[in-house]
């Protein structure tokens, strides 16, 4: 058995250690071998063939794609690249219905610290109810009822080997703890007394920002009773004590004024273009004034993305059920911000840290960098 | 349907059906879903060989040290490089095809005749 971050990541035995290991290689081969001799094809080969005839690859992104699906050999890429992501959720599946009854036993038992409040009546928005997310099967809304984590424990897991090893290994945090350095670098002096993480799936990032605020209440929302009691045992067993509810991030139950600091970890990409300015009025009416909100997102711009990166952006969102993977990229989000009454709004590129510092020298910039590498950050200030 | 709706969502025509990159060909494409799977059983066993071999090297095992058998890091790194050559010779065909098409001007000229 291999050894578990925290009480309630799901045990890997022997074999099923080594499947996901071997996912993970065919991920990277797929990504690292392969993806770059598309990327060459397309943007090295037929970008300037079609320029000399006067024409741009970037508009014609769309026909591309359907001129490719005609080779056998992108279809094979494409249907490969959908059965690793299959393989990857299967494969975690089958080890956390493995031990899922004790993970339940050791979830209602981890009595100390925060709280979950689940919602039978409640119905997820259709950006999310449609496909699901990512083809994790279930989507992140499935609750099999009372007492159920399965949801949770198969999120969790597999976005371990999802990122890669990128995004802080096992805990998943380094976006927690780069939203931190956001905050830090903008306000060296802040001390939150109230913070509410919108889209906070198992408290990924929810957690890691607690840890540097010890006296402050700390809220987490999102849309599935099985993430969020998951979320609650997970985040009590590294030491945090948050207060998890099942809520749509455009319509929250709390009261005006209720939050020092309102946050979200790569959640904007799986909204809307109708819900991204409900989300910014609603972090708007539950900041006090002199409240802060800042939204961590993939940095990637449309307008920037070369032909290939287009088609593998159509790619994404249709056949990895990212469906609001372009509209994001294409959106002025800082816009919905400043129209939503936010001061003092920034937006640039925060390089990703393992831990915050306080202290540390500024690095928010205004130059792009690669996934993982740096964040898009959007923050503004309520007067 | 490639346009983004009003919402700026994209979903695929039928989104509630699993994607289907060889509609003619059905079986291709759950062969290749088969052919994944059996690379990480492939994978899988090769592991379990290799704690083997590295148990038995330090001298006597049972099945209970196999389970428990935690590889080092570079016992790690050694599968790592093991598993990306197996899934190189395995999808050797794909990566072959694919260098192909990057020096075939013909090929190229077929895939620029798009309607726009």
């Amino acid at each position: 058995m291999s050894t578990t971050p925290h009480a309630m990541m799901p045990e890997a035995t022997h074999d099923e250690a080594a499947r996901f290991a071997h996912v993970v290689g065919l991920k990277n081969f797929l990504m690292r071998q392969l993806e770059p001799k598309w990327r060459a094809l397309v943007d090295e080969k037929l970008t300037p063939q079609l320029a000399a005839e006067g024409r741009d690859a970037k508009e014609e992104y769309r026909a591309l794609e359907r001129s490719l699906a005609r080779l056998g050999a992108y279809r094979t890429w494409q249907q490969l690249t959908v059965s690793a992501q299959e393989e990857m959720w299967r494969s975690v599946g089958e080890c956390v219905d493995r031990q899922l009854p004790e993970l339940e036993r050791r979830a209602s038992d981890a009595t100390a610290g925060g709280s979950v409040r689940t919602d039978p009546q409640f119905r997820p928005p259709r950006y999310l109810s449609t496909v699901d997310i990512h083809l994790m099967p279930g989507g992140y809304a499935e609750d099999r009822g009372e007492g159920d984590v399965r949801q949770g424990a198969v999120f969790d897991k597999a976005a371990a080997l999802y990122h890669m090893g990128r995004n802080g290994g096992e805990l998943n945090d380094v976006r927690g703890h780069t939203l931190v350095q956001h905050y830090f670098d903008r306000f060296p002096q802040a001390t939150p007394q109230r913070i509410l993480d919108m889209g906070c799936t198992v408290g990924h990032s929810t957690t890691a920002i607690a840890g540097y605020f010890p006296q402050a209440e700390v809220h987490g929302i999102d849309v599935g009773g099985a993430l969020l009691r998951y979320a609650r045992a997970r985040s009590a067993s590294l030491g945090a004590s948050i207060h998890y509810s099942q809520q749509n991030a455009e319509t929250t139950d709390f009261a005006d004024g209720s939050f020092d600091l309102v946050v979200s970890s790569a959640v904007l990409h799986e909204t809307s273009f109708k819900a991204l300015p409900r989300i910014m009025r609603e972090a708007h009416r539950l900041l006090r004034p002199g409240g802060v909100m800042m939204h961590l997102e993939v940095p990637l711009r449309f307008d920037t993305a070369s032909a290939w990166n287009r088609v593998r952006g159509l790619f994404e969102a249709l056949h990895n059920n990212e469906p609001f993977w372009i509209g994001a990229q294409q959106a002025d989000i800082a816009q919905t911000v400043r129209d939503a009454g936010f001061a003092d709004v920034a937006s640039g590129y925060q390089p990703a840290v393992r831990v915050a510092d306080r202290a540390a020298e500024p690095r928010f910039t205004s130059t792009p960098g690669p996934v993982h590498v740096v964040w898009y950050l959007l923050s503004g200030v309520k007067r | 349907m490639t346009e983004l709706d009003p919402e700026g969502l994209v979903f695929r025509d039928d989104p509630s059906k699993r994607s289907s990159f060889f509609a003619a060909q059905a079986d291709v494409g759950r062969l290749l879903g088969m052919i994944t799977a059996l690379t990480g059983e492939i994978a899988m066993l090769r592991a379990r060989l290799d704690t083997h071999e590295r148990l038995a090297a330090a001298g006597g095992f049972d099945r209970s040290k196999v389970e428990a058998y935690q590889p080092d890091a570079a016992a790690l790194a050694e599968r790592m490089a093991d598993d990306q050559a197996m899934i190189g010779r395995v999808f050797k065909p794909l990566a072959d095809e694919l260098d192909r098409l990057l020096e075939d001007p013909v090929v190229q000229k077929t895939l620029l005749e798009i309607d726009r």
